[in-house]
């Protein structure tokens, strides 16, 4: 799933450590969802877009639609 | 050269300076322990020299995480981490982990070294190497309490990746041994099977979450 945390990170001037000491995980955590080889779990997610105040979505970008499966 | 590319490249040349060290190391004393062998008439099969060979690769890497804990200004320069403030954040997990790898790598040591390949006594090889597996347990359940999420997460998928590998490597070979298309394992195999495919499945679930790339 893309996300947009290293931007946000980024934008607030910290570094992976700092993200990583602010939400209680360990660097390796913020590396791998920056590099989109991790999908935090919905508590993470929430408490990452709690600390940027944006929205889930805003961080996490999902590009399925309603209809994406059907069949037909 | 950016910063990285220097941290990188000094950790790369040091962990093959120690790579290098622990192989000479480990062919000397090989060699020691086969001489012995012929001396006091030890049976050393190819089974128990793969069981050792395994269980020194557990207690080298338990060892390597235990003095970079221990000196964290060394271990950034030998575990995959960015500096040495990183080592002291994941300290309590990485300890219990190296733990955890000592006491299992002792635990098949042990056991291989029973006679006649060694001078233990079966009785006393089977309970030194029961203890130290139910300890490696302990450990690694500490360790477990201490991980992340990221830390958690490898750890199931390495459990589901060691379910599948033993499944298919031992499961087969016995399959195969049963139509008669080859040699049972031995027992010591089967036990040497587990601790390698494990290694192997906890390489795998690392390496699919990015963290077998030098940082």
């Amino acid at each position: 799933m893309e996300n947009r945390l290293k931007y946000h990170r980024e934008q607030h001037g910290w570094s992976q450590g700092e993200l990583a000491r602010r939400l209680g995980v360990s660097r390796q955590t913020i590396n791998a969802v920056e590099t989109d080889k991790y999908d935090p779990s919905l508590p993470l997610a929430l408490r990452m877009a709690k600390l940027f105040a944006v929205s889930v979505p805003d961080l996490f970008v999902d590009h399925w639609e309603p209809g994406d499966d059907d069949d037909d | 050269m950016t910063d990285k590319d220097q941290r990188i490249s000094r950790k790369l040349v040091t962990i093959a300076a120690l790579s290098l060290g622990a192989g000479v190391i480990g062919y000397f004393g090989g060699y020691a322990f086969g001489e012995t062998s012929v001396e006091t008439g030890y049976e050393l099969s190819m089974s128990v020299i793969i069981a050792l060979a395994v269980a020194v690769m557990y207690l080298t890497t338990a060892g390597l995480v235990l003095v970079g804990t221990a000196v964290p200004k060394f271990g950034e320069n030998v575990l995959n981490v960015e500096d040495a403030e990183e080592i002291e954040e994941m300290r309590a997990m990485v300890l219990n982990s190296a733990f955890a790898l000592g006491s299992w790598g002792a635990a098949l040591l042990v056991i291989a070294l029973a006679e006649p390949a060694g001078p233990i006594s079966p009785l006393h090889s089977f309970l030194v190497s029961a203890a130290g597996i139910v300890l490696g347990c302990y450990f690694a359940a500490v360790s477990y309490r201490h991980s992340d999420e990221l830390m958690m997460a490898v750890n199931r998928e390495a459990a589901v990746w060691a379910y599948g590998l033993v499944f298919c490597v031992i499961g087969g070979w016995a399959m195969a041994a049963h139509a008669d298309l080859l040699a049972p394992p031995a027992p010591l195999d089967v036990m040497t099977g587990f601790y390698a495919l494990v290694l192997l499945a906890t390489c795998i679930a690392a390496g699919r979450r990015g963290m077998l790339k030098l940082r």
